[in-house]
Parts: structure tokens; sequence; C-alpha cells
């Protein structure tokens, strides 16, 4: 069932009336229960797969810990990690290679044919094998323990706020607050409510309604230049609010548990440079990657070329997590090049800019690695090559003719006006207003009473926008990855 | 030294701390009162801006369909020219659809589609009600005009009055006309009951008038005058399941109907049939507006009903035709579908003896869901059949002109 449906707010509100009716030690439980129920509720043949899972890393976990010998420890540590990733590899990427491999060798002159199989990607499935991971490499790093409660553990796997579509959690934040004991806190529970209303508003109203126009836009290939260009923009704004939006929806129901989830998204397009990006772009991934792939293979302490080498492999990789398709492939190879190349030419230890006078030149940054950005996200979106190609093409060269465009203009700037206030907030935020006194003025603007009556008239209006405008058509986009 | 009495310290202690707790609760209670009242105040504002912005609806004064359509001296129903309500639009002559002259130019032969809020187009989508698509299937005939010259809520007894006053003045050269059955037995049973009541309160005489109700400003009044309730109640729906959707409906109309039966029927059982006398009446009603018609060398085409009603859809979608029957509640759901079998039988008699030019529409659409929105509303696929079906008999006899 996806977050935005009838369905899930039945589910939620059982779950949560439940939860709060139950002793501690059978919270948990029904949790596990819940979260399986959810997952069953896309398909019950893979609640299977993710059992296996769960199973083998909770064992390879305990024999990892209680083994002495490193060599025995990284026995069942490879367990864990080749288990899980042959999950991931047959059911998201059998087909993708062995097509790929034909066309390779049938361009080379060789006849070949392998059998494609008609597999279904389990929902999710990039997610939770990523997850479990963490817990035997934690265990093997000495960054965390194993729990001996299976049943916590599988909850730990299946908790299902983050399950199909993240954040990608660690065992050392996550598994500690599912094991211990939960108070509930009423700040907490009303942040969460106010997480899920504005994940909900983020994905009904602005990505969904965005989605429309990409739709149309991107699926005609005899559309214009400023078509495209407003397309590609409004896609920037589409799939933030997705995948943003699903991600508040995931920590606000979590919050209303007691559980908190780690921030996936920090308003990701003032980013001033690709670092900068990807340490506001899907947290949880980028983190995962830097954790147990990049400084595995060596980060930056082989020197620059092999640096150079870890980065773009990283980025790669990371592309290709989102999909068995080579757009995904063509776009984490852009982001790994636009990482290496900001290296090369500009200061890697360039702070953000603290003063308000360096505004312009900061803002000008932003609009700069904002273009890069949604560069990037044609490939990223473009249903194939050919069409990435079209779509640069009309881009850089035209024609371009927005006076005819206006009214996608106007839709288009009107859904994302939102998203782009509050990251144009954000980014002010950043300075330091010591200096200019005016922080002082914020602490009294934010503790005065008009405060509340503003949230209501807000709410108020962010209701209307989403019960009126919210067109609940579009499925959540990470949902396919 | 006296020593102070602890027991009655501590009681005024505590007593002064409950009145405190009692008075910061009410306190919170009231703000967070304030503050529900405030989010609701400003959706219902936002939603008067957004009709302001899309419709150009008044902000304050009240905004329904009824500014659509008013009565004149003769209590004659028409639309209200230039009025606006949402989608609905008339134009500076009062007929729904783009601005058309008085006077038609030359060789231009004019079709008028007369009917009620079926054809006027209240479920389809903007420009999709079937006489404006059926102005889209003749487009490319330069020279004819399709008027829609609709009435929601026009009663037959009114229709020739109608005619004469609104529609003549444009000069039709073909009319299109619909009549709704259900408004048509409905209207000769009040009319029996009117003439009943009547001959009663002749032989008991009583000079009593009924009193004047003054309108109070209640709760309920302010919640219906709410702009903004049809809308979430709209979109609500949209999310709701359909499964789920269609259950609630039904048992809200079993409850509305029963209130609706009790108020208006009195005990009275729901009638399953109309009576011959009743019928009889319609086909001379009929045979007089045809001749009204022609004698004004207008060429009519006459067309059964459409509606949804039939033996099997009063299984499949219960919810939609008890709906239907909360506005025709003398009848009985065998009732309302006897209504349709027989009307439309008498008008396809009818133009079949007259030899009036004939289209089974209601045979055309089958009774099938996928052209109603309602028992005799269409949707857009429904507008779209009907006005397919009516072009090509209309192509036929502007030929037929042609040729003569």
């Amino acid at each position: 069932m996806i977050f935005n449906s009838i369905e899930y707010f039945l589910f939620l509100s059982i779950v949560l009336t439940l939860y709060f009716i139950l002793p501690t030690k059978l919270q948990n439980r029904m949790l596990l229960i819940a979260s399986y129920f959810f997952y069953g509720w896309w398909d019950w043949r893979f609640l299977s797969l993710i059992f296996i899972s769960t199973v083998v890393d909770y064992f390879c976990g305990i024999h990892i810990y209680n083994r002495s010998s490193k060599q025995e420890k990284k026995k069942f540590v490879t367990i864990s990690v080749v288990v899980n990733l042959s999950i991931l590899g047959f059911f998201k990427y059998y087909n993708f290679f062995s097509e790929s491999l034909v066309i390779a060798l049938t361009t080379m002159g060789l006849s070949v044919s392998f059998t494609t199989l008609n597999i279904i990607l389990p929902v999710g499935i990039s997610f939770y094998t990523f997850q479990t991971m963490t817990y035997s490499i934690d265990i093997y790093r000495g960054n965390t323990k194993p729990t001996n409660d299976f049943l916590d553990f599988a909850l730990f796997v299946s908790f299902f706020p983050q399950l199909v579509a993240g954040p990608i959690e660690r065992a050392r934040t996550l598994l500690p607050q599912i094991i211990n004991k939960r108070l509930f806190k009423v700040n907490q529970f009303i942040r969460g409510i106010q997480l899920i209303f504005w994940g909900m508003f983020k994905k009904v109203f602005i990505a969904d309604n965005l989605g429309v126009i990409v739709d149309q836009i991107y699926s005609n290939p005899n559309a214009s230049g400023s078509e495209y260009i407003l397309a590609t923009f409004a896609f920037a704004f589409q799939i933030y609010g997705d995948f943003s939006g699903y991600s508040d929806i995931a920590r606000g129901t979590a919050k209303c548990l007691g559980i908190e989830l780690m921030l996936n998204f920090k308003q990701p397009y003032i980013s001033i440079n690709p670092s900068d990006f990807w340490r506001r772009w899907h947290i949880s991934l980028s983190t995962w990657l830097k954790d147990y792939l990049y400084i595995p293979l060596g980060g930056n302490r082989l020197g620059t070329w092999n640096t150079y080498r870890n980065l773009f492999l990283t980025m790669l990789l990371g592309g290709l997590w989102h999909g068995a398709a080579w757009n995904f492939v063509i776009w984490g190879a852009y982001h790994g090049t636009l990482l290496i190349v900001y290296r090369n030419i500009y200061n890697p230890k360039m702070e953000y800019p603290l003063n308000p006078f360096q505004f312009l030149t900061g803002l000008l940054n932003v609009f700069i690695m904002f273009s890069f950005i949604c560069i990037g996200w044609i490939f990223f979106r473009a249903q194939n090559l050919e069409m990435i190609g079209l779509i640069c093409i009309r881009i850089f060269a035209g024609p371009w003719n927005f006076y005819d465009n206006q009214d996608i203009f106007i839709k288009v700037i009107f859904f994302s006006a939102v998203p782009l206030v509050v990251m144009l907030y954000d980014y002010i935020r950043q300075f330091n207003f010591n200096r200019l006194k005016i922080d002082l003025l914020i602490k009294n603007v934010v503790s005065s009473p008009i405060v509340l009556p503003l949230k209501s008239v807000t709410y108020g209006i962010l209701t209307y926008l989403l019960l009126l405008y919210g067109t609940n058509t579009q499925s959540f986009i990470y949902f396919q990855f | 030294m006296e020593r102070i009495p602890k027991v009655s310290y501590i009681s005024n202690f505590n007593q002064k701390n409950m009145k405190k707790n009692i008075r910061l609760y009410c306190e919170k209670i009231g703000v967070y009162i304030t503050l529900c009242s405030l989010f609701l105040v400003t959706i219902e504002i936002c939603s008067r801006i957004d009709d302001k912005i899309k419709y150009s609806a008044p902000f304050l004064s009240n905004y329904s369909h009824n500014m659509l359509t008013s009565r004149d001296s003769d209590g004659v129903r028409y639309n209200v020219p230039n009025a606006r309500f949402e989608k609905w639009k008339n134009n500076s002559i009062g007929f729904r659809g783009n601005e058309i002259q008085l006077n038609k130019k030359e060789g231009v032969i004019r079709v008028a589609c007369m009917g009620t809020s079926e054809s006027y187009g209240l479920y389809e989508n903007e420009g999709n009600e079937w006489p404006e698509k059926l102005n889209q299937h003749l487009n490319s005939y330069k020279n004819i005009e399709v008027i829609n010259t609709s009435v929601v809520g026009l009663r037959l007894r009114m229709l020739k009055q109608y005619l004469q006053n609104y529609v003549f003045r444009v000069n039709p050269d073909i009319i299109i006309i619909f009549i709704n059955p259900y408004s048509v037995a409905r209207g000769f049973e009040r009319k029996h009951k009117i003439q009943a009541n009547k001959n009663n309160l002749d032989s008991n005489r009583t000079s009593k008038s009924l009193p004047t109700i003054e309108k109070k400003i209640t709760l309920s009044t302010v919640v219906s005058n709410a702009r903004c309730l049809p809308k979430i109640k709209q979109s609500i729906k949209k999310i709701v399941p359909t499964k789920l959707l269609r259950k609630y409906q039904l048992l809200d109309t079993l409850k509305q109907l029963e209130q609706i039966e009790t108020e208006r029927l009195k005990g009275k059982t729901p009638l399953d049939d109309i009576s011959e006398s009743h019928l009889v009446e319609f086909e001379n009603q009929l045979h007089e507006i045809v001749d009204f018609v022609k004698m004004y060398n207008v060429s009519p085409i006459l067309c059964t009903y459409p509606s949804l009603i039939s033996k099997e859809s009063i299984q499949k979608y219960p919810e939609i035709i008890l709906d239907y029957r909360k506005f025709f509640v003398e009848f009985s759901t065998i009732g309302l579908l006897n209504i349709s079998n027989r009307y439309n039988k008498i008008v396809e008699l009818y133009a079949e003896k007259n030899q009036i030019e004939f289209i089974d529409l209601n045979k055309i659409l089958n009774n099938d869901i996928e052209y109603f929105a309602d028992n005799v509303h269409y949707t857009n696929l429904g507008a779209t059949l009907i006005a397919e079906t009516i072009s090509e008999h209309i192509i036929k006899k502007v030929k037929y002109f042609q040729r003569t």
C-alpha cells in the first residue's frame, strides 16, 4: 500500500492505536506483524526474500561477533554480503546484464542468446538488502554488537515506515531504538504528524502535479528546447517532492512510534558544489556508499588518481543502484565526473559563505550547481539513450520559445514555489546573523504569540491546496528502485 | 507561639492549585478551539479566493447554481444572460455555449438542442456537453450552427412558452427535443394531488394563512453556505476506494429516502406505475409541442430519453438509482423503470405515426454505466456518443434541405 492512500491511513491508525494500548514487550511484536503485513500487501511472495535476508544476517551477525579469528569473521561477513547482493543482483540486474551482454557480443559479431526471465522486481529490495548488510559489516568492524532477539532484528530489517524506500538506516542507530524501551512524548508525536502532513503535501501537491507536466513533455519527441528546459526544472522538483515527501512520511510515522529515523534530505538545491549536494541529497544512500564502498576502496588515502577512481566507481555503482538501465549508469558517471572536476578545480575545503555580503557569490554558486544537477536529471528521467541525446540537443541548440510556453512556466513556478521559498529561507539561515543582530530579532519572532495563529493559517492554506489540487495520480518514483 | 493549623493550610494550597490547573486547562482548550476555528476559516477563505480567481465569483455574497436561471413574469424558467456559476456559463442571449448573433446569417442552418439539465450539461467537463460536442462534430459544415437552448429544471407545461419567448427568436431550422419523463410524471402526480387537496379545501374552507418563517442564522445555515464543504467532499470522493464509497452512498441514500418518504408520502406507498390518463395527457402535450414547433417552420427531431435505469442496473447500481429516486419519491424504483419505458414508447410511437424524425437514444446508450454519471446525466463518453448519433441525422436532414 502506498503512503498517500486511504488504506495506509487506516493501517496506520490501527497500528498506532494498538501501539499505545499494548505493553512495551508486545509493541515490537505487533510492529513486526504490521511490517510483514505492510510488505505482504504489495506481494506476499516476496516475504520469503526478506525473511531469508533476515535469517542469514542474524546468524552471520552472531557468528561474526563470537568468532575470535579475523579470517572466520571475514568468512561470515562475506556470506552476508554475497547472499544479499545475490538476491539484489538476480532480481534487479539479471535481465539487464544478460541483454547488455547479448548486445555487446552481437556488436562484436558473435551470435549469442541468453534466456530472459520474467522477473518481477520486489519492492524495496535495494533498500532492505543494503540495510541488512550494514548490520553484519558494522559488527565485523566492531561498531555494534549483535542482538540475540531474532524478532527484534527482524523488525529492524522490515520496519515498515522505511522498508520500501528508505531512509537506509544503520544497525547502530535503529536497532537500539527498537530494543530499548520507548517513552511517549507528546511533542515528538505532534512533530510526527506534522512531518506526515508535510510529506503528503510535497508528494501529492508538488510532485504529482509537476509529474503530469514532465510526463507530457518527456514523452513528446517533438517538444521544443524551452519545453524540455521547463520539464527538466519541473522534474528536479518532482523528484525532490516525491522522494523527500516519502522520507518525511516515513520519518513522521516512525516519530509517532517513538523512533527517530535519519534525515534523508537537507535542502539539496541550495548546494554550492557537488560534494555539498551529496551531503544533502539522499543522505542515507550517500553515507552508505561512502562508509561501505568509497572508504573500503581506499577513499582519498591512496593518492590523487586512486581517489578519482574510487569517487567515479562509487558514483557509478550508486547510479546503477537506482535502476537496471544505462541511463542510470550515465547519471552516476556524470556525478562522479562532477566530483572529480570539483576536486581538481576548487578548493575542497571551501566553506559555506558565512558572511551575508558574500550572498550574491553564494547565490551564483547555488544557481550554477542547480543547473548541473538539472542536467544530471535529464539522464535520470529520459526513457532511453536516444531521448537523452535528443533532449540535450534541443536544450542546448534550441528551438527555444519561452513566450509560447508561458502557461507551462506559470504552472511549474506555482507548484515549485513552496519548496523554492523553503529552500531560500534555509539558504538565508546559513548566514551568521549574530553579526547583523538579526538573530535576536528572529528569536523574538519565533517566540511571539503570533506564531501559533500563523501556523494555523499556513496549515489551512496547505490543507486546501493538498485537498483541492493534489492529483494522487503518480506512484512514488523511488518505489521502482 | 501559635501553631499554624497545617491541615487547613494544605487544603487551601491544594484548592488554589486545583483552581490554577483548571484555569490553565480551560485556557489551553480555548487556545485549541481558536486555532481550529482559524484553520477552518482559512480553508473557507481560500475556497472563496479560488472561486473569485477561477470563476469571478462574488467573494462575500451567496454563490450557487441558482444564479444561472430565473423565472420571468409568466413563470417560465429561463437562463439568465451572462450568468456564470463555476464551469457553467450563459452567453449574452441566455444559452450555454459560445456567443451567437440573434439574427441568423443567410444560408446558415441552426439546430436548437432543447432539453433540461442533461442537455445543459451537468457533469461533463466544460465544452463536453453533448450540444457542444455536436457543434464540434458539425464544425466542418460551415453552414450549420448548433445552439444549446436547454434550461435546467424546465417543465413540460412551460416548454411551449419557453420556445416562443426564447428559442424561436434565434430562428432555428431544426430542433432536437429531449423530454425528461420522470419530471413529467411527477408533474402529473403533483397536479393531481393539488387538485385533490383543492377539492378538499373548498369543502372545508378555513381562512388560515401559512405562517411566514423567519430565516435564522444558525450553525447549519452557516455550514450549508460554506463553499469549501462541497469541494472537500469531492476531493475525499477521489481518495476513497470506489467500493467503500458506493457502500457509504447507498446507506446514506437509504437514510435520506426514508426521511423524504415519511415527510412527503405520509404513509402512502410509492407508485409502481403511472396511470393511463397521464400517458394520454403526455401524448397530447407532445402533440401540442410538435404542432407548435412546426407552426414556426422548425423541423423537430424527437429523441427517447436515455437513462441508466433497467432491471440489471437496479441490481448493479442501487446507490445511483435510489439517489435519483429522492427527487421522484412518489414513484418506486419499478415505477421509475416503467416511466422510462412507457414514456419512451409513446415518443417512439408518436414519431412513427406522425412521421417525425426519431432517434432512439435510450437504445443506443443501452443503460450502460460508462455513459452515465447518474441516472440521467451523461459522462463525457455518453455526451460524445449522443453527439455522434445525432450528427448523422442532422447531416442527412441538412442534405435533404439542400436538395429541396
